[in-house]
């Protein structure tokens, strides 16, 4: 395709008004095209970029802090979108973060280009931390009151200050539900903001699930024995190779789901808890008895504050919170979550995380 | 006879409701309404444990607790932390610092805090 020097002007003054910084790298690692954002986000002047291969712009410490390492980690080989295409955050200096999508650039057989994509997010990134911080005291300032609450009507559920008759002690059992819910929301909502809190995504080590799942398992044995439900766990015979994961968030997401099979599997029940080693991967499941989810909620489960209508009218506390915030966690990690479920029969939960190593 | 318990926390009701219970089952309380007098307290009541909050409004109480376990003659009075913290960080902190138990204030109730005070007190 030709391209008129009339067009060609205005393709670049275009390029050089768009609100995003662009960059373009060559086949020959040559940066072809850089515009005023990406050189005023990158701090440096076109004259001294342009058609020079990047790996001789080393003494730019932007460019080395920020561009060399996408372009090391950037295998992108296949155009036209993810996963050729990859996004990373840096940031550049304090409070200012930019947001870096490479993209492949086919301009000819054998000739892809990397297009960067530079974007300023510093609003977003603090606008999260703000958020996160007014949701944190917040929650420290609910919970005071609500802990007195929960302490003072147990003590006169207790017969601390007396006796109660059965009226009063019907309408103070009533309080004290409403009470652990509103407890369980904000301890809930507590959570999420953590798990949303940035540059905490890195804590990151390499694990067994089966490592992750025991902890789990043992917290919730003596609930499972008072409830009388029976309580299976199954394992690959063989370890299965390690994931790379922060292993406190991991084990959230495992309580999470433990923690809504017990809730909501009735006395006599069953609940089946298994690891499967697969091809790439490793898969958690966990199979409960219990009271499942109806056909019209299963969309929107994974969603914050959703509880199924079917769990609302039960004695349980929850904060809708723990599937959204599983759901993010898992796929922070590039793995998957899902679940099968029927109502009044019971529900399966599954992830998966990809493992280190072949 | 009769043990003496120290009780540092700002919140008044949270006070006066784990005051009523320590009373009701015989033991001697004193009181503190923030982390200095709480320091204060120890010397002038010397009491067998100290129940004590986090989050108060001079010195916090992982500082209390700090200095009362570098002091000889407090390091050995049981300190349980009963707070509205409860992440695994704030929790690690306590226990490293000394603290007996870390109690969770949304998650106990009255009759397990005196469990726990009883085994806390017991001779090992």
């Amino acid at each position: 395709m030709k391209i008129s020097d009339e067009w060609k002007n205005k393709i670049l003054l275009i390029v050089d008004a768009l609100p995003d910084g662009l960059l373009i790298i060559g086949k020959d690692n040559k940066i072809s095209v850089i515009n005023s954002k990406a050189e005023k986000f990158l701090d440096v002047d076109r004259k001294e970029v342009l058609n020079k291969p990047v790996l001789d712009l080393g003494h730019l410490s932007n460019i080395r802090k920020i561009i060399f390492p996408v372009l090391v980690d950037f295998k992108g080989g296949r155009p036209g979108g993810c996963p050729g295409c990859m996004k990373k955050e840096a940031e550049v200096r304090k409070n200012f973060v930019l947001e870096l999508t490479v993209e492949p650039l086919v301009l000819g057989k054998n000739n892809v280009a990397k297009l960067i994509i530079l974007r300023d997010i510093t609003k977003i990134k603090y606008a999260k931390v703000a958020e996160n911080q007014f949701i944190s005291v917040t929650v420290h300032q609910l919970k005071a009151p609500l802990s007195n609450t929960r302490l003072s009507l147990k003590m006169l559920l207790d017969g601390n200050f007396g006796k109660i008759n059965k009226e009063q002690q019907d309408i103070l059992e009533k309080t004290y539900k409403n009470n652990e819910s509103l407890i369980s929301l904000v301890e809930g909502l507590l959570k999420a903001a953590k798990v949303d809190e940035p540059g905490k995504s890195d804590n990151r080590s390499l694990a067994n699930l089966e490592d992750l799942v025991d902890p789990v398992i043992d917290f919730y044995r003596d609930e499972m024995k008072r409830k009388k439900i029976k309580f299976k766990f199954s394992k690959p015979v063989k370890n299965p190779p390690e994931i790379l994961a922060d292993q406190e968030k991991i084990k959230m997401v495992i309580q999470n789901l433990f923690d809504n099979a017990v809730k909501y599997t009735s006395s006599g029940g069953k609940i089946e808890a298994g690891i499967i080693s697969k091809k790439g991967e490793v898969e958690f499941k966990i199979k409960d008895s219990g009271i499942g989810i109806p056909e019209d909620q299963k969309e929107k489960i994974f969603t914050r504050f959703s509880r199924a209508v079917n769990v609302i009218g039960t004695k349980e506390a929850g904060s809708g919170l723990g599937l959204s915030i599983a759901k993010e966690i898992i796929e922070e990690h590039h793995g998957k979550i899902w679940f099968q479920s029927k109502e009044n029969e019971g529900s399966t939960f599954f992830f998966s995380l990809p493992v280190t190593g072949k | 006879m009769e043990k003496n318990i120290l009780i540092i926390e700002d919140d008044e009701f949270f006070r006066e409701l784990i005051s009523k219970k320590l009373l009701s089952r015989g033991f001697k309380i004193s009181e503190a309404i923030d982390g200095k007098t709480g320091l204060l307290r120890v010397k002038e009541s010397k009491p067998d444990l100290i129940l004590l909050d986090i989050l108060l409004p001079d010195v916090d109480g992982f500082e209390v607790l700090s200095n009362l376990k570098e002091d000889s003659q407090t390091m050995s009075i049981p300190v349980i932390i009963l707070s509205n913290l409860l992440s695994k960080e704030d929790v690690e902190k306590g226990l490293k610092l000394g603290a007996s138990n870390f109690l969770i204030k949304s998650q106990v109730d009255s009759d397990e805090i005196i469990k726990i005070i009883e085994k806390a007190l017991s001779p090992a």
